[in-house]
């Protein structure tokens, strides 16, 4: 069965060209435009096995999210990756604490994001 | 500054002149006082000139300084004007007045800018958006043509083993054909042989018949000859003529029976003549089987070429296969690309804060010319701005850019890797 990923960026075209090659490669994409889209969609019973974030969004940022993420019952533990511009050390370091499992920051090529994606998700 | 001394000279003199007329003027009043007292002594006129110099001339030194202060600050303000003449003033007050107007007129400049920007956003996203639906319908068509690809593999597989199975048992088929044509062509052969053999054996008598003929014609010719012996001798050779007439008669019998048997060895040898008709038609016969021989060969050899194709076929397939993968794979590539769109966005967002910043702050310029207790300083400069900038940007290559124009060290990304897994 298909591995779930649920893409949380305000950029129509990172979440259409995420959208794209994930499925590409075979994985079932969920995409929601900012933190809250994503909490809300979370708590709607969308179970992803992974979600991949901007940080920098309107309504809700991608770390603020991460914390409501963290202290949602059963979201404990699945991998959290941040894909962003952001390349600030205290950012990253925020991130990490607050429960980012990976900072990627933009642009990744498309080969490395999947050979990340597949290190954290074993069997993707 | 040797200019301002130059300027300042006629105040100088001027104040100077201010203090002397002012002395003058109380010296006068004194003596006009003594004059209608006439009861000072020296004394006196000394004591009156230091009240004078405490009471009045040294604040107005004090004070007169002062103004020479201040005239020398508008003198240094306004040096740039001071070797102008009326017309020079007036047209460089005209010029600021222009400068002026056009700094309240690039708030428009600015937004337009602005604009333009915001619309080349808007427009590479469409046309980014547009690009990626192109690369997904591709994708999708990439996709279908996988699937027909693998039902044309799964059918050619199928088709490759039904013939495969048909193509081994045409071949036992075969061999036990050419088994069988070749007994066949073994027992004619072999009838062939012994026809020709029972051929030559009759041909063989032939000259045996024409030799006891020979003999049975020579007997008789004797026979005759000694029958006329005997009749000869008269009835001394009665008893011969018997015998001779007897010899004659074997000779007789024998050449009837030879002229039998050669005729019987003629239908004989017609008879062979028609086996070896018959043999020679059935080998003749035998190029007929080694043209079906080779129409088997030939099914065969299609048969093969055809098997040969189907995996041809399949490594086709399988290549195709290989293609698709790897283009699935550029797509990705493509996809990740399209990252530069978002973050090209991001930098041109962060420009289009620095022009509203920069409007606000030359309409702020515009402002102060119009304070009248304004101290020259200003609260923002374009150098405060432009250094606050380096603790907004994001992306290193932001920091990167301004540091390399406008000097000075990073702090912000220490050289972290851009993947980073905690």
């Amino acid at each position: 069965m298909a591995k779930t990923i649920l893409v949380v960026d305000d950029s129509v075209t990172m979440v259409m060209s995420l959208k794209s090659s994930l499925s590409l490669a075979g994985f079932q994409v969920e995409t929601a435009n900012n933190g809250q889209q994503a909490i809300d969609k979370l708590k709607a019973g969308v179970k992803p096995d992974l979600i991949l974030t901007d940080i920098n969004m309107p309504v809700m940022g991608g770390l603020e999210m991460i914390g409501k993420v963290r202290a949602l019952p059963g979201c404990r533990f699945f991998p959290i990756l941040t894909l962003t511009t952001e390349s600030e050390t205290a950012k990253r370091d925020e991130g990490r604490n607050l429960g980012a499992t990976g900072w990627l920051v933009k642009p990744v090529s498309g080969s490395d994001l999947l050979k990340v994606i597949k290190q954290i998700l074993p069997g993707a | 500054m040797i200019a301002n001394e130059r300027r300042l000279r006629p105040i100088k003199n001027w104040l100077v002149f201010q203090v002397a007329l002012a002395l003058l003027s109380d010296v006068l009043f004194l003596a006009f006082l003594f004059r209608i007292q006439e009861r000072a002594f020296v004394a006196d006129w000394v004591r009156i000139a230091i009240a004078l110099a405490v009471l009045e001339f040294v604040p107005l030194l004090i004070v007169q300084r002062w103004n020479l202060r201040m005239a020398q600050c508008a003198v240094s303000d306004m040096w740039a004007f001071g070797q102008l003449n009326f017309d020079e003033v007036s047209r460089e007050l005209a010029v600021h007045k222009a400068i002026e107007v056009d700094l309240r007129d690039c708030k428009l400049y600015i937004d337009v800018m602005h604009e333009q920007i915001g619309g080349s956003l808007a427009e590479s996203e469409r046309e980014i958006t547009a690009l990626i639906e192109q690369l997904n319908q591709l994708s999708a068509q990439s996709s279908q043509q996988m699937e027909r690809i693998t039902r044309s593999v799964q059918d050619g597989r199928a088709l490759t083993e039904v013939t495969r199975g048909r193509v081994e048992r045409n071949n036992r088929l075969i061999s036990k054909l050419e088994a069988k044509l070749g007994e066949q062509a073994c027992e004619m052969h072999g009838n062939y042989e012994q026809i020709r053999l029972l051929a030559d054996d009759v041909m063989a008598l032939t000259p045996i018949i024409q030799v006891i003929s020979s003999i049975a014609k020579q007997t008789n010719l004797l026979a005759l000859n000694a029958g006329i012996e005997a009749a000869r001798a008269g009835n001394a050779g009665r008893g011969f003529s018997v015998v001779a007439n007897e010899v004659r008669e074997l000779s007789n019998r024998s050449t009837r029976a030879a002229n039998d048997i050669s005729e019987k060895l003629n239908t004989t040898a017609g008879k062979v003549a028609c086996k070896m008709f018959e043999a020679q038609k059935a080998l003749e016969e035998r190029h007929g089987l080694d043209e079906l021989q080779k129409l088997v060969n030939d099914l065969t050899e299609m048969q093969r070429d055809f098997s040969d194709g189907s995996q041809l076929q399949l490594d086709v397939i399988s290549g195709v296969e290989a293609g698709h993968q790897e283009c699935v794979g550029h797509l990705v590539e493509a996809m990740g690309h399209i990252q530069f769109q978002d973050v090209m966005r991001q930098r041109m967002e962060h420009v289009q804060v620095a022009l509203v910043e920069m409007r606000n702050h030359l309409l702020r310029l515009t402002e102060t010319e119009d304070r009248s207790n304004w101290e020259g300083l200003f609260d923002t400069t374009f150098k405060t701005l432009l250094e606050s900038h380096l603790n907004q940007y994001r992306m290193a290559s932001q920091t990167v850019t301004h540091l390399s124009v406008a000097g000075g060290n990073s702090t912000s990304d220490n050289g972290r890797p851009a993947i980073e897994l905690f």
